[in-house]
């Protein structure tokens, strides 16, 4: 079991380094380059620039160098905001996102669980058509159509909470649902799918055959295998809240991390998208290790494999 | 989509994995209402910019006119009539959405293939270069292959157009000169075309898992049939009801995506429209003190119930057909 796990835990290092170097190699190889914005540069100035921000010579030889400063802990400063490390950057982002994107997961995947598990146990009566056709309407819908909506509905017109900004815990309600709604509806999909599939097994009947109320045979019985599936999107699901999106930062007005992910690619800001891209693997591949450990945890059968 | 005329030759295909899956799907009242307004909505898309009148689509004095008289959907900031460029800006989403899956289930559909097909080494590596490309984020893929694609293909259309200038071919290069204003979709089809990929390679790679074990691959390798013979021959026809089910499932997602990138600024440019710019252009224009609710409200209306009933479809194929 530990030598399992620490093979899975070395495969996973391996994919985070993959990662975050092609992610280096890719952007230092598509066009344009991070200086281009500052007036006209000489060749020779360029060139400085490029020893500067140690961006110069062969790209192996770059990311080998970032390599070589990233396990030191030091992420560089940002190329475009010059007086910020990539680390304040973060530092300040960060925090933001994750306050917003844990009470978006929350929302996501217990609203999701609950919506897809009560669907199932109602299955093809009316309450189970209408979440249905709600999550598929969910997933369907861009966060910038829901965003500027529920901020017309639910700031504008009813005045219940602020239209955006950051900071009091009543401007976090319109965002967080903005950022759940198609996680949850996915979740939500997910889990009605793999309830209906236990719900036809064989120790759901000798659950039923024994008089168990049926609340106690969807809710304990059925819920604890039917959520397998969903534990083991809670990983990606998770690291893509976290890390923040740039739609809903828009729409609202925050300062998130979201932000910097695109800004930093339009802007070819490496260094900074190096840090955000390894804050959003590291969760990523963390969560998906935590997942495998937890699956084994809920299901004895299949332990890690 | 074309799916509707390909249907009876997939039936026989369809036959060996889900008996009596297209009868199934007829049957189904959602599936077949879903599969009307989709033809519907793509013959609007396409014939209502053709048939309506030109002035609709020209700059005018009438700006931000509320919906009612000539405009049935009101007039955005250029005076140009909202209905029009709904309809246009469809036509453009649903291409890029429809092109961009089918290359997307080409790239993913080879690659499953090839990785199940072949197992052991082959496959390992296939599905841990996934597995990477899984934890890196799209947006990044987006981008770069946005940049790095978008001049190539304007230079290789400006190329053929200087070439069919020069050979004097007068309908190639009028149709040539119209096309290069809407390059950007080109750039756009094969850069979410190469990012959507993965997930199909997935369910490919578990199809033919399952498929190359049966016992009509062993027949027709016992006759001696070539790798690639009975990758195309033989496992290929068995793959088309998770092929088409995907694809109605990957239109949605490449709409999504083409809208999430013009709401950024980097899809779809001006003059040419896409549900996703003009759903980002209604966006910013909610305020309290002139609420111009027309500009989002319509484009969001069209592209929701679109991508709605292919979401509906793909459910009612995937259940009809056994696909999973």
């Amino acid at each position: 079991m530990a030598r399992r796990l620490f093979i899975r835990f070395l495969s996973l290092l391996a994919v985070l380094f993959v990662a975050l170097t092609l992610t280096f190699v890719v952007l230092r190889k598509s066009p344009g380059n991070p200086f281009i914005g500052e007036r006209d540069l000489t060749t020779e100035q360029m060139a400085a620039r490029e020893r500067e921000y140690k961006l110069d010579g062969p790209v192996w030889y770059q990311v080998a160098r970032w390599w070589g400063d990233a396990v030191q802990g030091d992420f560089r400063k940002s190329i475009k905001a010059k007086n910020f490390t990539v680390k304040e950057i973060l530092a300040q982002s960060l925090p933001v996102s994750f306050t917003l994107g844990g009470i978006a997961f929350l929302l996501a995947s217990v609203g999701g669980v609950m919506a897809g598990a009560l669907s199932a146990a109602r299955r093809n009566k009316l309450p189970d058509r209408l979440a249905m056709t709600g999550a598929l309407l969910a997933i369907s819908l861009p966060a910038f159509v829901t965003g500027p909506l529920l901020v017309l509905v639910f700031a504008l017109l009813l005045g219940w909470f602020p239209v955006g900004g950051w900071g009091s815990w009543s401007q976090i309600v319109l965002p967080a649902i903005c950022l759940a709604i198609p996680y949850g509806a996915y979740v939500a999909r997910l889990m009605r799918n793999s309830m209906i599939e236990v719900l036809g097994m064989d120790f759901i009947r000798t659950a039923r055959a024994k008089g168990l109320p049926e609340r106690e045979v969807t809710g304990k019985h059925a819920l604890k295998v039917a959520i397998l599936p969903v534990v083991s999107y809670l990983g990606p699901l998770a690291a893509n809240l976290l890390t923040g999106s740039v739609v809903v930062e828009n729409v609202f007005a925050i300062p998130g991390a979201g932000q910097h992910f695109v800004n930093s690619i339009v802007n070819k800001d490496g260094f900074l998208l190096q840090g955000a891209v390894a804050v959003y693997c590291t969760l990523l591949v963390g969560l998906n290790f935590v997942v495998d450990i937890l699956y084994g945890v809920l299901d004895r059968r299949i332990r890690i494999q | 989509m074309t799916s509707a005329a390909s249907i009876p030759g997939l039936s026989q295909a369809a036959a060996a994995g889900a008996p009596g899956g297209w009868q199934r799907l007829k049957r189904d009242r959602t599936a077949m209402v879903a599969l009307g307004f989709l033809i519907f909505m793509v013959v609007a898309c396409f014939l209502g910019p053709v048939l309506l009148a030109d002035w609709r689509n020209k700059p005018s004095e009438a700006v931000f006119m509320s919906p009612g008289g000539k405009s049935v959907f009101g007039t955005d900031g250029n005076g140009r009539d909202l209905f029009f460029r709904v309809l246009s800006g469809g036509r453009v989403s649903l291409i890029v959405g429809l092109c961009a899956a089918v290359v997307s289930l080409m790239i993913g559909t080879l690659v499953g293939m090839v990785a199940g097909f072949f197992g052991g080494k082959v496959d390992a590596f296939i599905m841990r270069v996934v597995d990477v490309l899984y934890s890196m984020p799209r947006v990044l893929f987006a981008l770069v292959l946005i940049a790095a694609l978008d001049e190539p293909i304007r230079s290789l259309l400006g190329g053929w157009l200087t070439a069919a200038d020069t050979a004097g071919n007068m309908t190639l290069k009028e149709s040539l000169e119209s096309i290069l204003p809407y390059s950007r979709t080109l750039v756009l089809i094969l850069c979410l075309g190469m990012l959507e990929w993965l997930t199909m390679a997935r369910i490919v790679r578990g199809q033919v898992l399952v498929l190359k074990e049966q016992q009509f691959i062993a027949a027709a390798r016992c006759l001696g049939q070539t790798r690639r013979r009975i990758m195309f021959r033989h496992l290929l026809p068995n793959l088309w009801t998770v092929i088409l089910t995907y694809l109605t499932l990957t239109i949605p997602i490449v709409v999504l995506d083409e809208s999430f990138l013009s709401f950024l600024g980097l899809g779809i440019e001006e003059p040419a429209a896409s549900w996703g710019l003009l759903l980002g252009e209604g966006a910013g224009a909610i305020n309290l003190i002139e609420p111009r609710w027309w500009l989002p409200v319509f484009p969001a209306l069209a592209m929701t119930a679109t991508l709605l009933t292919l979401n509906f479809l793909g459910d009612s194929l995937r259940d009809a057909l056994d696909v999973h």
